[in-house]
């Protein structure tokens, strides 16, 4: 009879720490809240590209190839609609992510172009828009690692026993995550050609 | 002792399913977050000393901490990488104002970066930082003037966020917030047992019923403060619990969580809690 409050101490002592209810719900939380944040600083990367490119095409006008790109790009970009569902859908994501990644591609070849301008580049304005680009370019890199880690964080808890029967039981499921593959290609400088 | 050495392997469990997994081929990153760190020998004794009086006059006054670190080089991570994780070790800044700066210098490298907390992103924006880099620290690097360049730019950097208006530095409460796990342990503790545990011990008259019902209010006490910590928790816990059967009921009242000073000695400095997102700018030379 003794060794029933023992018992009992444990057993609460597991089941707060084992069961997760509050981890998983936690983990959900912090996954919209770094959503949001990755959302945030690529809107931020879209505002900025109207200046950039006023700013470069008054000293190279007639690269038109380029400003046309970066300008699709980014009104792609912007119409694709922004549903709070878009965490739980792995194609929305992926969608997303490739629409992002286009107008990476497009600013990186625009900031290519701008190398063939030497007095473009010492441009005070357009060194402050660089910066700012470089700046917002790696607040979303940080945002995006922040936002992996969390659903990283919120799938194992999901995955492992004994958190998944909890997570059975209330219906939290496995979430999609950013896919690596784009991060590669956006980490790589572009190439700088002053022969061509 | 059945119940004891139950909680103890309870707590082996917990610890056991909640160690991270380092990368062993990262830089490590130094310990503590001192004004000034220079792995290279790049600086003289007095030209740390100077520049470190520099930052720790400007955060005692203004609050917000600043910090230099000279490494030879990142590693296989690129600066921004590294600097992220440095900065989200040491937490410069305080919690909430987040006025934390990160002056990162890869010597070998010929890399440098301002990182900027969420705080400052106002004032100490990108292209501010960029401007210090290119327009001040670079140009003395390249004269392989690094003190100099490093004071200078330093300098600067206070200039700009002196201008912005920021919390005071008297607010006991963020202090306590930005404590370390042991604080927070001892005080909560400290303060239950000599309280509620003396209280429920002459009440009950049973000591280890007291020590219990008080661990288990230490317990919730420290999650609802400060989070769902449950390792933290436990331990509190547990050593309010020994406290309570420990001391004796006759209600003496010494005061023992004194307030900490937030001057410390140069050579340990804690990071306030302040959050970093990536703003700032790197530069080369």
């Amino acid at each position: 009879m003794a060794k029933l409050p023992h018992i009992l101490l444990i057993t609460a002592a597991l089941f707060l720490s084992g069961c997760s209810y509050n981890d998983l719900q936690r983990y959900d939380e912090q996954i919209s809240a770094s959503w949001s944040e990755v959302l945030n600083q690529y809107q931020r990367r879209a505002d900025l590209v109207p200046n950039l490119v006023k700013t470069v095409q008054a000293f190279a006008d007639h690269e038109k190839e380029v400003f046309t790109q970066v300008t699709e790009a980014r009104s792609k970009v912007g119409s694709i609609q922004l549903t709070p569902d878009m965490t739980n859908d792995p194609q929305a994501l992926a969608n997303f992510q490739a629409a992002q990644s286009q107008l990476s591609g497009a600013l990186s070849r625009l900031l290519v172009v701008s190398e063939n301008y030497p007095q473009l580049k010492s441009d005070g304005a357009f060194r402050d828009l660089q910066a700012q680009l470089e700046g917002t370019e790696n607040r979303i890199t940080v945002a995006r690692n922040r936002y992996i880690k969390a659903v990283q964080e919120y799938n194992i808890t999901v995955r492992s026993f004994p958190s998944n029967l909890t997570a059975k039981m209330f219906d939290f499921e496995v979430k999609p995550n950013f896919s690596v593959e784009n991060e590669s290609t956006i980490k790589q400088a572009p190439q700088v050609n002053f022969g061509s | 002792m059945g119940l004891f050495r139950s909680i103890v392997l309870l707590l082996h469990f917990l610890l056991i399913f909640s160690s991270p997994f380092a990368n062993a081929e990262q830089v490590t990153i130094p310990s503590q977050p001192l004004a000034v760190i220079d792995q290279t020998n790049t600086l003289t004794a007095a030209e740390i000393q100077q520049l470190s009086d520099q930052i720790l006059t400007f955060e005692k006054a203004k609050g917000s901490q600043m910090s230099v670190l000279i490494v030879p080089n990142t590693g296989e991570e690129t600066i921004e990488q590294y600097s992220m994780r440095v900065v989200e070790k040491w937490k410069l800044g305080r919690k909430g104002v987040d006025d934390g700066v990160l002056l990162l210098v890869a010597k070998d490298q010929r890399e440098l970066r301002i990182e900027v907390g969420y705080g400052l992103e106002g004032s100490l924006t990108d292209a501010l930082a960029n401007r210090i880099i290119n327009e001040v620290i670079v140009p003395k690097f390249k004269a392989e003037e690094f003190a100099q360049g490093i004071q200078s730019g330093v300098t600067q950097m206070i200039q700009v966020i002196d201008g912005e208006p920021l919390p005071d530095t008297t607010k006991v409460g963020l202090m306590i917030e930005a404590q370390p796990y042991w604080v927070k342990i001892a005080v909560l503790a400290m303060i239950l047992s000599k309280t509620l545990g003396t209280l429920l011990k002459r009440i009950t008259k049973q000591p280890k019923l007291a020590a219990i019902i008080t661990g288990i209010a230490a317990f919730s006490g420290y999650i609802v403060f400060w989070g769902w910590h449950i390792i933290p928790a436990i331990v509190t816990a547990l050593i309010c619990g020994v406290l309570t059967m420990v001391t004796r009921g006759n209600g003496s009242t010494s005061r023992h969580g004194s307030s900490r000073s937030s001057s410390r000695s140069s050579s340990s400095r804690s990071g306030g809690g302040g959050g970093f997102g990536g703003g700032g700018s790197s530069g080369r030379w």
